[in-house]
């Protein structure tokens, strides 16, 4: 049990510290898409 | 067997560290003189202002990776929080990093690429620019504050490199500060960003590398991966080394796991700000040779730059099962090359060392000196070599001086650097975001915007140095700093009203170049920002099986019993 709940913060800080990277590489990906991928479109069919 | 292995290696570590004092010195020498070689390969295609400023604006993603981080990671990196681990603070120092290194993503999609279609030639320009009612005001401003940030910061930088220097060889600190100052200035000086740039990319891919060969020979010594993070975990001379929270307690900085989060948070928060819109970090963007590289360019540097805090600082903790008496805790690295690893990786780990200074003092110098012939006494001329000889020559004046307090000002690295750099968060973060998502912001909200978020932050931590007041964790300088900056934007802003020239460059800034839009480079962008997530999974799975699984395994385990060894080979037990 002492195990277990001495685990609990360290797993959180190993969820955390990647989950930073995945967070802001989702950003990145939905941003990039709408600034660039939309208007590429737009710009063909004008 | 592991344990006749450590103690053959500690044994024979102050010999081994004697005999080859000098291979260090060398090892270091070659390495500035690569640079120097570099560098004045890279001045010989310096032939307009923009080579020298913005590196033609033509730099690919791997060099803007390469200067973002090099930049960025200094002697603090190395020596300060790599002691900083080492005494048990590492687990805050990752959580610091982590909410730090998303400012990377975040800086360049919502500041750095609208920074870039500027065309200025420093972010100061940009901002005089950008407030065109009272443009020179706010560039100058803007100029101040990195002349005398970024000196303090070159100052703490020089004198870590000098450090090293005179810890490892016979020569003298003031004449360690001579060689280095006169290495960075010399390749910095021929070929300003197009030079450093390229250096500092070799220095970044050097101190990347050796920081893992370092960790290889640290755990090795300490027995092994799995068996070092549970040692760690019941580690009894500093409880909670490698614990989430890290050592706390009464005689630690943080009294409680709070506190400590509460301080990393705030930090990383901080910091965060620093590498979105710093003039060490923004203005790399400006070298970008187009968009998609200034976004890709981010998405490698944060994680570049997680991957090798979890070597430092693991690497670093687990030094505590050889020694963990080094004193005082910055040397431990130090400490690691010259005791724990055979002399040609410790030779580059010395010289990694080096590079990671170098490198950041290398692009300090050069905005400095750009801040100083453009934003502050900008000459008009139209004759682009002259523009050209006048900013080498302010570049050499400022090094000079800088050379000169190096000589007055006693060293205090880790001290400088966390105060020099959160200066900008605070007095640059809150207008650069203003500058492109605001159109109420004001020439002269901006302009007090910058000069309170400065006196704030400067103002609180001198308080709080010289014990004037004592504040609490949550009222860090940087957030003192950040709100009356805020705060100042708003209530000037509120008394006037941005000119149409104001609001039609803001308009401008968010126009995409038709360059921009372009199927191949997007999909490639893409690409990097899926592999950026894909990074992060595999970084929990890492961080759970490598660090999570074997702490509880060792917290839950009876004290092991088992041997090591101080710094001359005694054994003792815990």
């Amino acid at each position: 049990m002492q195990g277990v709940s001495n685990m609990s913060g360290e797993i959180l800080l190993a969820i955390a510290y990647g989950a930073g990277m995945i967070l802001v590489g989702a950003i990145a990906h939905r941003v990039v898409k709408r600034d660039y991928a939309s208007k590429s479109r737009r710009n063909e069919e004008s | 067997m592991q344990s006749e292995s450590v103690i053959s290696y500690a044994e024979s570590a102050t010999e081994r560290g004697e005999e080859a004092l000098n291979a260090y010195a060398v090892g270091i020498l070659i390495s500035i003189l690569i640079y120097l070689i570099v560098g004045s390969y890279a001045g010989r295609k310096v032939k307009h202002v923009d080579d020298f400023f913005v590196a033609g604006r033509s730099a690919p993603t791997l060099l803007i990776v390469g200067t973002l981080v090099a930049s960025f990671l200094s002697t603090n990196a190395f020596l300060a929080e790599t002691g900083f681990s080492y005494q048990g603070h590492g687990p805050l120092l990752l959580i610091l990093m982590s909410i730090n290194g998303m400012g990377y993503v975040l800086g360049a999609l919502f500041f750095g690429r609208y920074l870039r279609r500027s065309e200025a030639l420093t972010v100061a320009e940009y901002f005089g620019r950008r407030f065109e009612s009272q443009g020179d005001r706010v560039q100058i401003a803007a100029g101040i504050t990195i002349i005398v940030g970024l000196s303090a910061y070159l100052l703490a930088v020089t004198q870590g490199a000098s450090l090293i220097i005179s810890e490892v060889t016979d020569v003298s600190y003031g004449a360690s500060l001579f060689l280095v100052w006169a290495g960075y200035t010399s390749f910095t000086l021929y070929s300003g960003s197009r030079g450093v740039i390229i250096t500092d990319t070799m220095m970044f891919l050097l101190f990347t590398l050796v920081g893992f060969v370092a960790l290889y020979f640290i755990i090795d010594n300490a027995g092994g991966w799995f068996s070092a993070i549970e040692s760690l975990a019941a580690f009894e001379a500093k409880p909670d080394l490698i614990a989430w929270h890290g050592y706390i307690g009464a005689e630690s900085q943080w009294k409680t796991p709070v506190e400590g989060l509460t301080w990393a948070v705030l930090m990383g928060l901080s910091w965060g700000l620093v590498v979105a819109v710093s003039p060490w970090q923004s203005s790399r963007y400006l070298m970008a040779k187009d968009e998609h590289t200034v976004i890709r360019s981010a998405c490698v540097a944060i994680a570049a730059i997680l991957i090798l805090y979890i070597a430092l600082v693991f690497g670093a903790a687990a030094i505590n099962l050889v020694n963990s008496e080094v004193e005082p805790g910055e040397k431990v690295m130090i400490w690691a090359a010259l005791n724990l690893m055979p002399t040609l990786p410790g030779v580059l780990l010395m010289a990694g060392i080096m590079a990671a200074a170098l490198s950041s003092a290398s692009t300090f110098l050069s905005l400095v000196s750009f801040s100083a012939s453009h934003d502050i006494f900008p000459h008009h001329t139209q004759d682009d070599r002259r523009h050209l000889r006048i900013s080498r020559y302010t570049m050499l004046g400022v090094g000079v001086v800088i050379l000169g307090l190096t000589f007055f000002q006693p060293p205090a690295i880790l001290w400088i650097t966390y105060f020099a750099g959160t200066l900008f968060a605070s007095s640059w973060g809150p207008v650069a975001f203003f500058s492109v998502w605001s159109d109420r912001i004001t020439a002269a909200g901006a302009f007090w915007g910058i000069v309170v978020g400065f006196l704030g932050n400067a103002g609180a931590k001198l308080l709080s140095v010289f014990e004037i007041v004592d504040l609490p964790v949550f009222l860090d300088p940087f957030v003192i700093g950040i709100a009356s900056s805020v705060a100042t934007i708003w209530i000037v802003s509120e008394m006037g009203q941005a000119t149409d020239g104001e609001r039609s460059y803001r308009a401008m800034i968010h126009r995409v170049p038709s360059g921009e839009l372009d199927e191949r480079k997007l999909s490639t962008t893409l690409r990097f920002s899926k592999i950026l997530m894909l990074t992060g999974v595999l970084t929990i799975a890492v961080m759970v099986i490598f660090y999570a699984r074997p702490y509880a395994l060792g917290r839950s385990a009876p004290a092991p019993e088992r041997a090591t060894l101080d710094a001359g080979g005694v054994e003792h037990e815990r």
